[in-house]
């Protein structure tokens, strides 16, 4: 019976439509995810696609091992020769472009020492070109000693709680230094456009899940169905199973492709880096590693494709329409968006779904939250607490769609 | 087998739709007849257990038909009015999944479909899709998926609708066949379905069954004769608004019609017996006109 019913979902047009939007979808992501790897050659040309993020990855894991002082130092020196050599000159992009080349190796690490020496709230880009070679081994220090600052200043003083504050503190303790480098540049693309392509796969799977249910009422195949034996058990679950294949089949089918796509471009180097090894986490106080963080990403897009998908289906199979249950997606997802200006709800707001289709963005975000006296972050919540109540969701499906009336 | 209907009753909101029904069913056919919104269908869906009565219940072999649940629906066969199904299904494949849903085995659902396409005369169209189908062939396939399960109880409304004579009769015949040792419950407008195929005829307004019983006592049951007779067409037009006219056919000069009265209704007029038609037009009055 779940084939038949997958067979329903396959058939519809509409839903084909869906399906060949989705690859596209997926091209296109793959395609401006490899083209975020791009490589300034020695002449200054940039150059973007399959060979340029080689390239990229090649000059890059010329600076892997551990960021000691001694290579922070080192990072400090050649920057400043760099510099000499070819200044960084806004009228001269050709000149500058050609100095980048010369620092690309070094880049992300030149970045963490952007972060580490800039204020907690701000990034310098040029801080690098000004700190001191004896200066450059208290950047993990720095770390620690900017958020301590951040959190007693005015803007941060009353958001947090001093259990809060203390927390946030000993998790940047915890942080194992010196931090082990290697090129993370796959990672960070695929990072980065995991929550487009995972919104997308949700919002187009909202077409196809939500008529499982509606459309025997559209089709007026309802009687047929709840009159048979197992119309109101088996058929029933066979309806949910089907809609669980799909989510599954579709979601892991979609993250396999545009996993093998991204990582094959320039490798799975840096899986065991911790995500402060770049910038970009920097602040994060999730310790851990990119491997940890992209499961992290994909299995919460899972999660939240599951609970956003099923209470798509509990409303169609409560409206007996399925243009109600397609704009259930829509609502959880963009709904945050429009009401992310009011400071007043980011509390809550950190707690809805669609962080869990974007928690490559959760982990950057102080959401914290106390529970039971423990504070944690916002993932450790909505991962298992969304997983929990799509639980929920389905004996209930199943209860309302099972009792049935026809009218 | 024996179903019961005790005192069941059926209203959506302030309006009774089903009124305190007391019926004993065995096996056999049952034709129920009556105008739209007499209660058919809704009477029909709470003995297919998709709606559950306000008042009374509906036993099967003296157990509750809804504390069943499946057990039940395993007996049922079930041809709705509005039958629909899923267009980009082939023929085969919709009979296969409806196969499912009733719980045979795939090896059994196969031999079966098959035996039924047959029955029905599908077997050319097995693999065209639903939507393709004409809508004869809609209403073959519908009534195909109702005997899958070679139901104890079939209850089946409006099963000849947008069927051409040949079929209907193909049909009827179907029907009689499979009569013996089930549950036939057959709503429709067509009453010379009724009247040919039919054990018990059941006439059902306003949600109470107002005569029940097999044909000669139905026609017996009215207290009016019909009469025969020919009028000039102003005199026809006449008659049409004094009495309950059950046919008129146009002819040289007026009108002959077949007129239900207690009387002869013009000087002329002739008894004829009556058939199921008069007595539906006599007791759904003008609302008969909706009879096809």
């Amino acid at each position: 019976m779940i084939r038949f019913e997958i067979k329903k979902i396959f058939t519809k047009r509409a839903n084909k439509i869906g399906l060949g939007v989705l690859l596209a979808a997926l091209a296109v992501t793959c395609y401006f995810a490899i083209s975020s790897m791009s490589y300034v050659d020695e002449e200054g040309n940039t150059h973007t696609g399959i060979t340029a993020a080689r390239n990229l990855r090649d000059k890059k894991q010329e600076w892997t091992g551990l960021l000691t002082e001694d290579v922070l130092q080192a990072v400090i020196r050649q920057n400043r020769l760099i510099n000499e050599a070819c200044p960084d000159n806004p009228s001269d992009i050709k000149t500058s472009n050609i100095g980048y080349s010369k620092k690309q190796g070094f880049s992300d690490i030149r970045d963490l020492i952007n972060s580490g020496f800039s204020d907690f709230r701000e990034y310098n880009y040029y801080r690098a070109d000004s700190v001191s070679e004896e200066e450059a081994g208290r950047l993990y220090e720095n770390r620690v000693l900017n958020l301590e600052k951040w959190l007693s200043s005015e803007e941060a003083r009353d958001r947090f709680s001093e259990k809060e504050k203390s927390f946030l503190i000993s998790q940047y303790q915890k942080l194992e230094t010196p931090i082990y480098y290697e090129y993370t540049g796959s990672w960070n693309a695929a990072l980065e456009y995991a929550p487009t392509i995972i919104m997308l796969t949700v919002l187009i799977m909202s077409f196809f899940v939500s008529g499982i249910f509606a459309n025997e009422f559209q089709w007026k195949a309802d009687s047929v169905f709840f009159s048979s034996r197992y119309g109101r058990d088996k058929g029933t679950l066979s309806k949910i199973a089907a809609g669980l294949t799909v989510i599954t089949g579709i979601y892991w089918l979609v993250m396999l492709i545009y996993s093998v796509v991204i990582f094959s471009v320039s490798g799975v180097g840096g899986a065991n880096c911790v995500i402060q090894a770049n910038w970009t986490f920097w602040k994060s106080f999730y310790n851990i590693t990119y491997l940890q963080a992209y499961l992290l990403t994909v299995i919460g897009g899972y999660v939240g494709a599951l609970f956003i998908l099923s209470a798509s289906m509990l409303v169609s199979a409560k409206t007996h329409t399925s243009v109600l249950a397609v704009a259930i997606p829509f609502v959880l997802l963009f709904i945050p968006s429009f009401l992310g200006g009011f400071s007043a709800l980011s509390d809550a707001l950190g707690l809805l779904p669609d962080q869990l289709l974007q928690i490559n963005v959760a982990i950057r975000t102080f959401n914290l939250y106390e529970i039971g006296g423990r504070t944690v972050g916002a993932v450790s919540l909505i991962l298992p607490g969304y997983f929990i109540l799509f639980c929920v969701i389905l004996p209930v499906l199943y209860r309302i769609y099972g009792k049935t009336e026809l009218k | 087998m024996e179903l019961q209907l005790i005192n069941l009753t059926k209203s959506f909101g302030d309006c009774t739709v089903v009124d305190n029904l007391n019926l004993t069913i065995a096996n056999g056919v049952y034709g129920l007849l009556g105008v739209n919104g007499a209660g058919k269908t809704t009477l029909m869906k709470m003995i297919c257990t998709l709606l559950t009565p306000t008042g009374g219940k509906i036993l099967c072999g003296g157990q509750d038909i809804f504390q069943m649940g499946g057990k039940y629906r395993s007996l049922l066969g079930y041809l709705p009015q509005e039958f629909g199904f899923y267009p980009e299904f082939t023929v085969k494949d919709y009979l296969l999944y409806i196969a499912g849903l009733k719980g045979i085995r795939p090896a059994a659902a196969k031999k079966k479909v098959n035996e039924l396409l047959g029955q029905v005369g599908l077997s050319k169209a097995a693999n065209k899709k639903m939507k393709k189908l004409s809508g004869g062939m809609k209403r073959r396939a519908g009534i195909a998926q109702a005997l899958l399960n070679n139901p104890e109880i079939l209850i089946l409304d409006e099963p000849t609708s947008g069927l051409d004579p040949a079929e209907r009769i193909r049909f009827r015949n179907l029907i009689s066949e499979l009569s013996e040792e089930r549950i036939v419950i057959l709503s429709t407008h067509i009453v010379s379905d009724v009247e040919y195929i039919s054990n018990d005829i059941w006439l059902m307004k306003d949600g109470r069954i107002v005569q029940q019983g097999n044909l000669d006592s139905i026609l017996a049951s009215m207290p009016e004769k019909v009469w025969s007779c020919f009028a000039p067409h102003e005199k026809a037009a006449k008659l049409m608004k004094q009495y309950k006219v059950s046919n008129m056919r146009a002819e040289n000069g007026g009108a002959k019609l077949r007129i239900i009265s207690a009387g002869p209704p013009v000087e002329n007029a002739k008894p004829v017996p009556p058939v199921l038609e008069d007595v539906f037009l006599f007791y759904f009055g003008e609302k008969g006109g909706d009879m096809e």
